[in-house]
């Protein structure tokens, strides 16, 4: 007998439930509205966070490699032939990483960051200016060692720049 | 006003400083083309986004090498000189162009 009234006051206390659901669902639905949103706004940011992150990290190896080949390039002779043909090597991709690094620039200024363009764009022209201006591409390029010391200073302040931006 | 394209009026693959360095140096590119053309033309266009890429060697021989042979002041070029782009990753030459024109001396 027991049992019995106590299964009717279950039934009673779920059908009540149900009942009532859509007007507890109608009640609920601005925060849970709010909860999936805010869930859905939080993971885009550190999605795009991480998208930028990684970004920088190319572009900071991309100015790795731009050092690395103006180091060789300032202090090559360029004497006998072999020194001349790998000097001519090393201009093309001294050029060619500088335009890669301009396009990916200009790539993360509008995607990430709008207000840093002209101050990224004034650190790129001090890159391109330090190591490709003086003799570079002339036949009779001598080694320049100083040069190493501006080509430095410039890549690190655009890098530290990035940094910041990553940070 | 006259209107030149680097890439297709002088070379897409512009190399070098001086004459030695090569035929398509900034030197010829001066010489050749640009100061011609602005003794001859009031304003003078120059579209840089068509050639591959540039040595600021070259930008500097070409445009400071304007100022620095005494053909122009650089207040002058900004009158008559101007440098066009249309793709963003390129507006970093023309800084560069204007930097040189600017700090150049004659010499």
């Amino acid at each position: 007998m027991n049992a019995c009234i106590f299964q009717s006051d279950s039934f009673d206390l779920c059908s009540a439930f149900w009942d009532n659901f859509p007007s507890f669902l109608y009640h609920i639905s601005p925060a849970l509205v709010t909860v999936l949103g805010g869930s859905i706004l939080v993971q885009r940011f550190f999605i795009s966070h991480a998208n930028e992150s990684s970004l920088i990290d190319d572009l900071n190896s991309q100015l790795n490699s731009i050092l690395e080949d103006a180091l060789e390039y300032w202090n090559l002779p360029c004497a006998n032939g072999d020194e001349k043909q790998r000097g001519k090597i090393l201009e093309q991709r001294i050029k060619g990483a500088i335009r890669r690094l301009s396009a990916d620039l200009t790539y993360y200024t509008s995607r990430y960051s709008r207000g840093k363009q002209k101050c990224l764009l004034q650190l790129l022209t001090n890159v391109s200016d330090a190591c490709t201006n003086g003799e570079f591409e002339s036949k009779k390029k001598p080694v320049d060692s100083g040069r190493y010391l501006i080509i430095v200073n410039s890549v690190n302040s655009i890098r530290s720049e990035l940094l910041h931006q990553k940070l | 006003m006259k209107k030149i394209y680097i890439g297709k009026n002088f070379s897409e693959t512009p190399v070098g400083r001086y004459l030695s360095d090569g035929p398509y140096s900034g030197e010829k590119f001066r010489e050749e083309i640009l100061h011609p053309a602005l003794k001859e033309n009031d304003i003078v266009s120059v579209v840089i986004d068509d050639a591959e890429g540039y040595g600021s060697s070259f930008l500097d021989e070409a445009f400071g090498g304007l100022v620095r042979k005494k053909y122009f002041t650089a207040a002058e070029l900004e009158k008559k000189l101007s440098i066009e782009c249309t793709k963003p990753d390129y507006l970093f030459y023309r800084v560069l162009i204007w930097k040189y024109i600017k700090e150049a001396q004659p010499a």
